[in-house]
C-alpha cells in the first residue's frame, strides 16, 4: 500500500494548522495525500456543529437557560427575593395591581406582588426537569417497542403497531385531562402523561429504520458469523439507530416543554404556589391582567419561545451535521450563491 | 465539430473542503462518431458530462463546451433546456429509477417531445409508437400505455435510449447506459445503439468503466483519472498499444474471457483524493514508473502515433501491446482423487410471493432455485455464473446455512446441515464463512474496523483482550491492511479496502469454505485485480475452498477450477473452466459467452475491416 491513509471524500482536509502545514511542504504530491488526517464520525459531525453559528447561538441560549435553572436558588439569594414570596408593599402599586420592570424587581412583579424574574428561572427548573425525564422515558419506551417490532416482526409487530396507533389517535388533550383529574396533578403525573403520548411517533421512527437496516448486508453478515439476535439488536442496529434518536430527542424536548406548559396553564400540571412558566401565564390571563401588566406574559413566553426554538434549531442542526447529504437549508444558500456567481459571470462575458 | 470541450474545470464545495473532480480537459467529438471515455469511480468521467449540460447542481464550472457553436456554459437556463432532449439526448445508468413509476411509458416519451415540439394529440400518440417501434419493443401499440414496473429492466433501458433520440439529437450521451443489465440484454442494447447510431448518424459519448463496452463500440477513446485526461486515441491505438501507465494497467488487470489462464497485473494503491489539490501527475503515487517530475507538474500530452496522444513523460517507444504473463495449466488430474468438502444435492428453494385473495392470506410461490445439484471438492474453486435472478444469490444463503431449504440436501463434510442441532450449527457457523458483495453495505459503518474483525472471535468467545488484538492484527496484515488502522471507521477506507476488513472477518474463525457472494462486482477493474489476486494467494496460503458466484464471466474463468452456469434456478450447464468456457455444450451458455464483452475479438475485428478499409 503506497498510500495508507486513503481518503474518503467525507474525511475532512481544513483545519487551519493542517492546511497550514500542507502549505509548508507543497513541493510532493505524494507527501500530501497523507497529510489528510483520519477522524472518527463523532470528530466530524463536532467540526461542522462548531462550523454551524446556528448550532452555537441555539447551544449558547439553552446553556443559559440550564444555567440559570442550577444557580436559581443563587439568583434568589442575590436578589433577596423568594420565589414565592409576597412583596405586598414595594411589589404592588397603590391600586393592587403589579409593579412593571424597575430596579428592585428587575422584570416585574406578578398579581400577588412575587419577583417574575426569579419565579422565571425557577420555572425553567421544571420545565427542563420535566423536558428532561419526559424525552429520556419517551426514548427509552419508544425505542425498546421499536426496536423489538422491527427486529422480530410477525405477530409481535401487529400488536405493537397496533398499540402504536392506538395511541397516535387518542386526542391528546382530553385524555390528558381526564387523567389529571384521575390521578391528581404533580410533577410525576405530568411527566408520564407526556411520556404515554411521546413514545408512540418514536416507536413509529425507529420501527421503519429498523425494518430497513435487518434487510442490509451488515446484519447479514453478523447472522452468518453465528451473532444472536440480541446480539444484532445491540451491535449492529442500536448504534445505527443513534442518528434518529438523537435528532427525535432534541425536537421532542421543546414539545415536552410547550405540553408541560399547556398543563400546567390549565391548572393540570405542576400546582401553585411552585412557579412554572404555564402557570405565570395563566397568572396573566386571570381578569386581562396582560392588559394592564403586559411583561406578565412577554418573559414567560420570551423565556418558552426561545427555549423551544433553540432547541428546535439546535435539533436541525444536529441533523444536518449527522447527516450532511440531506441538508437542505445550506444546500439552498449555497445553489443561490453559486446561481448569482453564475449570473455575474454571464454579465462579464456579455461585457 | 459537433461538441468542442475546451479545458473544462468542475469543482465542488463540500463541507469537507473544495473537491476537484475535473481539471481543466478539452476534447473534440465529430458528428456520428463514437467517443468513448473510460475511468474508474472518481475519475470525473461522469462529472464532466453532467457539468456540460448543467445537471450537476451545485458544481462550480469554467471552460468552454462548445455545442453547434454555441457555448453550453454560457447559455441561460431556458437555452439551455431547449438544448437537452433536442440537441443532446441522455440515457442514464439505473433503467429502474429513471423512468417515473406513476406515470405510463407512452406518456413520458410523450412529454419528452411535447416539451419541443407542438403536435396534435393524434399524432405524438403515433410517433411515440414509433419510437417504441424503434427500439425494438414488441406490440408497441399496446405497450404504449403499460407502467414502467410491466417492463424488465432491459426494456425499460430500451425505452429510456427511444426518449433520448425522440427528436432525434445530435449528439447522445450515455453514462454506464448497460452497467445495471445483463450481459445478453447489454449486447442487444450495444447493438441497438449502434444501429440508431447508423440511420440516424448520431454521436455517442459513451462513459464507461469497462474495457470491452469500449472496445466494441467507440471509435476513439479517452482514458481519465484523477479529474484529468490521460490518454486519448482511436480505439485499435489506445486499446492495442496504449502509452500512459495507467490505460496500460487498466488493461492489465482485467480478466479476459477465453484467453489463456494469466497472472492479473493489479495496479497497487487507491485513487487520490480529490480534495487535495495535486499540482502533478495524479496516478504518480501509484505508477511504478513514476519520475521526479511526474510529481511536480502535469505532464503535456504527446504525440504518440496519429491521433494518438498521451500525457505521460515516458518515451513513446513504451506505447505496445500488454502482454501478461500465462499461468501453466492447473494439473487436472489431482481433481478427481480430491475429496468432496461439501455437496448440494437436488435443493429446491422457494419463497412466497405476491399475496393473492380478500385476506392476501394465499400467496404465489415464487421458485428461486429449482433442484440444484452441486459437488465442491476441497481445496477447489468451484464458480457459480448466472444473470440477474438466476438464484445463484439464493443458493449461496442457502450453503451457508442462512436460509432453509424447501427440500434437497445440502452436506457438509458429510452431515446434512438443516438436521444439525444448535451446537453443531453454531460450529458449522465457523467452517463455512461469506464474503459478501457490497463493501459500504456489509461493513457496519458506527463501529471500528478492529471490533468489526474481531467480532466473529467474540461472538465464538474464542480470544479475549490482548490475544483478540494480536489476532485482529495479523488478520489485517494477512488481507493486506495496515495493522496499524484496526482503530479506524470503515468510512475512512476505500472500497477495496473495505473488501479487504469483509475478507479478513470471514477468515478470522479459520473456516474451511468460505463462499464469496460477488465479490469483485462493485469495485472498480483495477481494485478488482487486487483482491482477486488476494482471494488466490489465500487459497494457496490457507488451504481454502472456495465457491465464487459471480456474473462476470470473465472473473469466473479466472479463479475458478469447475464451473456451474445458473439460469432462472437450475443449473444449466456445469464442468471444468475448460469444458464449459471451450466447449459449451448448451445453447445458453454460447449465448452467455457470446454477449460477453471482449477487448481482445473488438480489437482483432477492427484490425480486420481496417486491413479491408486499407486495401
Amino acid at each position: 500500500m503506497s498510500t495508507p491513509n486513503a481518503v474518503d471524500p467525507r474525511v475532512e482536509a481544513e483545519l487551519d494548522e493542517e492546511a497550514e502545514a500542507l502549505e509548508a511542504d507543497a513541493v510532493s504530491g505524494l507527501t500530501r495525500q497523507t497529510a489528510v488526517a483520519a477522524r472518527s464520525p463523532m470528530q466530524l459531525v463536532w467540526s461542522r456543529l462548531r462550523r454551524d453559528r446556528v448550532a452555537i447561538a441555539s447551544a449558547v441560549v439553552i446553556l443559559l437557560v440550564i444555567v440559570g435553572a442550577l444557580t436559581a436558588p443563587l439568583i434568589a439569594a442575590w436578589i433577596g427575593h423568594g420565589p414565592n414570596e409576597q412583596f405586598r408593599e414595594e411589589g404592588l402599586t397603590e391600586f393592587g395591581t403589579p409593579v412593571a420592570p424597575n430596579s428592585q424587581f428587575l422584570l416585574g412583579t406578578d398579581n400577588l406582588g412575587r419577583d417574575v424574574l426569579v419565579r422565571l428561572v425557577y420555572g425553567a427548573q421544571i420545565s427542563l426537569t420535566v423536558a428532561f425525564f419526559a424525552t429520556l422515558g419517551a426514548l427509552g419506551i419508544g425505542t425498546l417497542v421499536g426496536l423489538v417490532a422491527g427486529f422480530l416482526r410477525g405477530p409481535v409487530d401487529t400488536v405493537l403497531t397496533w398499540l402504536m396507533d392506538t395511541t397516535l389517535s387518542l386526542p391528546q388533550l382530553l385524555f390528558a385531562i381526564s387523567l389529571v383529574a384521575l390521578v391528581g396533578p404533580s410533577l410525576t403525573t405530568t411527566i408520564i402523561v407526556i411520556v404515554l403520548f411521546s413514545w408512540a411517533p418514536i416507536a413509529r421512527v425507529v420501527r421503519g429504520q429498523v425494518l430497513s437496516l435487518r434487510e442490509r448486508e451488515f446484519v447479514e453478515a453478523a447472522r452468518s458469523l453465528g451473532a444472536s439476535n440480541w446480539r444484532i439488536m445491540r451491535v449492529d442496529v442500536i448504534p445505527n439507530l443513534l442518528v434518529p434518536i438523537l435528532v427525535y430527542g432534541t425536537l421532542l424536548i421543546p414539545q415536552a416543554i410547550v405540553f408541560e406548559a399547556t398543563l400546567s396553564f390549565l391548572g393540570l400540571g405542576v400546582l401553585p404556589p411552585t412557579a412554572t412558566w404555564g402557570n405565570m401565564l395563566a397568572v396573566a390571563s386571570q381578569g386581562s391582567l396582560y392588559t394592564i401588566a403586559p411583561w406578565l406574559v412577554i418573559f414567560p413566553s420570551a423565556a418558552l419561545l426561545a427555549v423551544t426554538l433553540a432547541f428546535n434549531l439546535l435539533g436541525d442542526s444536529i441533523r444536518d451535521a449527522l447527516d450532511p447529504r440531506q441538508t437542505l437549508f445550506a444546500g439552498r444558500r449555497r445553489l443561490a450563491r453559486r446561481r448569482s456567481a453564475k449570473r455575474a459571470a454571464r454579465k462579464e462575458a456579455k461585457a | 465539430m459537433l461538441l468542442s470541450v475546451e479545458d473544462l474545470d468542475v469543482s465542488f464545495d463540500t463541507g469537507d473542503g473544495r473537491l476537484h473532480a475535473v481539471r481543466g480537459i478539452s476534447f473534440d467529438l465529430d458528428e456520428g462518431e463514437t467517443l468513448g471515455v473510460v475511468g474508474e469511480s472518481g475519475s470525473g468521467k461522469s462529472v464532466s458530462t453532467q457539468a456540460m449540460v448543467g445537471l450537476s447542481s451545485g458544481a462550480i464550472v469554467s471552460g468552454r463546451a462548445l455545442f453547434q457553436g454555441r457555448d453550453l456554459l454560457t447559455m441561460s437556463d431556458g437555452d439551455l433546456r431547449s438544448v437537452r432532449g433536442r440537441g443532446i439526448g441522455m440515457v442514464f445508468q439505473d433503467p429502474l429509477s429513471s423512468l417515473h413509476p406513476q406515470f405510463r411509458v407512452g406518456a413520458q416519451i410523450a412529454e419528452a417531445i411535447r416539451v419541443h415540439e407542438k403536435t396534435s394529440p393524434k399524432l405524438l400518440r403515433s410517433r411515440v409508437i414509433d419510437v417504441l417501434d424503434e427500439v425494438g419493443i414488441p406490440d408497441p401499440a399496446k405497450r404504449v400505455d403499460d407502467y414502467p414496473h410491466q417492463f424488465s429492466g432491459g426494456m425499460r433501458q430500451r425505452v429510456m435510449i427511444g426518449l433520448a433520440l425522440a427528436l432525434r439529437p445530435a449528439l447522445l450521451i450515455a453514462d454506464e447506459p448497460t452497467t445495471a443489465l445483463d450481459v445478453t440484454v447489454q449486447a442487444q442494447l450495444l447493438d441497438l445503439m449502434s444501429r440508431l447510431q447508423q440511420e440516424h448518424g448520431t454521436a455517442i459519448l459513451m462513459i464507461t468503466h469497462d474495457l470491452g463496452v469500449v472496445a466494441q463500440v467507440a471509435d476513439r477513446v479517452i482514458t481519465m483519472y484523477g479529474g484529468r485526461i490521460v490518454e486519448r486515441g482511436a480505439r485499435g491505438e489506445v486499446l492495442a498499444r496504449p502509452h500512459h501507465p495507467y490505460t496500460r494497467g487498466l488493461l492489465a488487470s482485467v480478466p479476459r474471457v477465453g484467453s489463456e489462464r494469466t497472472v492479473l497485473q493489479s495496479i497497487p494503491g487507491n485513487p487520490p483524493s480529490l480534495l487535495i489539490e495535486q499540482p502533478g501527475c495524479p496516478f504518480a503515487s501509484r505508477c511504478a514508473l513514476v519520475h521526479d517530475e511526474c510529481v511536480v507538474r502535469f505532464p503535456d500530452e504527446k504525440h504518440v502515433a496519429v491521433g494518438h496522444r498521451s500525457a505521460c513523460v515516458l518515451p513513446v517507444t513504451h506505447a505496445g501491446p500488454v502482454v501478461l504473463p500465462v499461468l501453466p495449466p492447473a494439473a487436472e488430474v489431482a481433481e478427481i482423487e480430491r475429496d468432496l468438502i461439501a455437496r448440494v444435492e437436488d435443493v429446491r428453494i422457494t419463497f412466497p410471493g405476491a399475496r393473492k385473495g380478500v385476506l392476501g392470506l394465499k400467496s404465489d410461490i415464487v421458485v428461486a432455485v429449482d433442484g440444484v445439484s452441486l459437488d465442491i471438492p476441497r481445496g477447489a474453486t468451484v464458480g457459480i455464473v448466472g444473470e440477474s435472478g438466476s438464484g445463484k444469490s439464493t443458493l449461496a444463503r442457502a450453503l451457508t446455512g442462512l436460509i432453509p431449504l424447501t427440500s434437497g440436501r445440502v452436506e457438509f463434510e458429510g452431515r446434512d446441515i438443516s438436521s444439525l442441532g444448535r451446537a453443531d450449527r453454531r460450529a458449522l457457523r465457523r467452517d463455512v464463512q461469506m464474503v459478501f458483495q457490497d463493501p459500504y453495505g456489509s461493513l457496519n459503518q458506527q463501529r471500528r474496523i478492529g471490533s468489526i474483525i474481531a467480532d466473529p472471535l467474540v461472538i465464538h468467545g474464542l480470544k479475549t483482550g490482548k490475544a483478540l488484538r494480536a489476532r485482529v492484527q495479523e488478520l489485517m496484515e494477512l488481507v493486506g491492511l495496515n495493522p496499524e488502522h484496526y482503530n479506524r471507521f470503515p468510512a475512512e477506507f476505500s472500497g477495496g479496502q473495505r473488501q479487504r476488513i469483509g475478507i479478513a472477518r470471514a477468515l478470522a474463525l479459520n473456516p474451511k469454505l468460505v463462499v464469496c457472494d460477488e465479490p469483485v462486482s462493485a469495485l472498480d477493474v483495477s481494485i478488482q485485480a487486487q483482491i482477486l489476486n488476494l482471494l488466490s494467494s489465500l487459497q494457496g496460503e490457507l488451504g481454502l475452498t472456495y465457491v465464487f458466484i459471480a456474473h462476470d464471466l470473465a472473473v469466473v474463468e479466472h479463479i475458478a477450477d469447475t464451473v456451474a452456469v445458473m439460469n432462472r434456478g437450475v443449473v444449466v450447464e456445469q464442468g471444468s473452466v475448460e469444458q464449459i468456457y471451450r466447449a459449451p455444450q448448451q445453447e445458453y451458455t454460447r449465448a452467455l459467452l457470446s454477449a460477453a464483452p471482449h477487448v481482445d475479438t473488438a480489437l482483432e475485428e477492427a484490425e480486420v475491416t481496417l486491413r479491408k478499409v486499407r486495401g
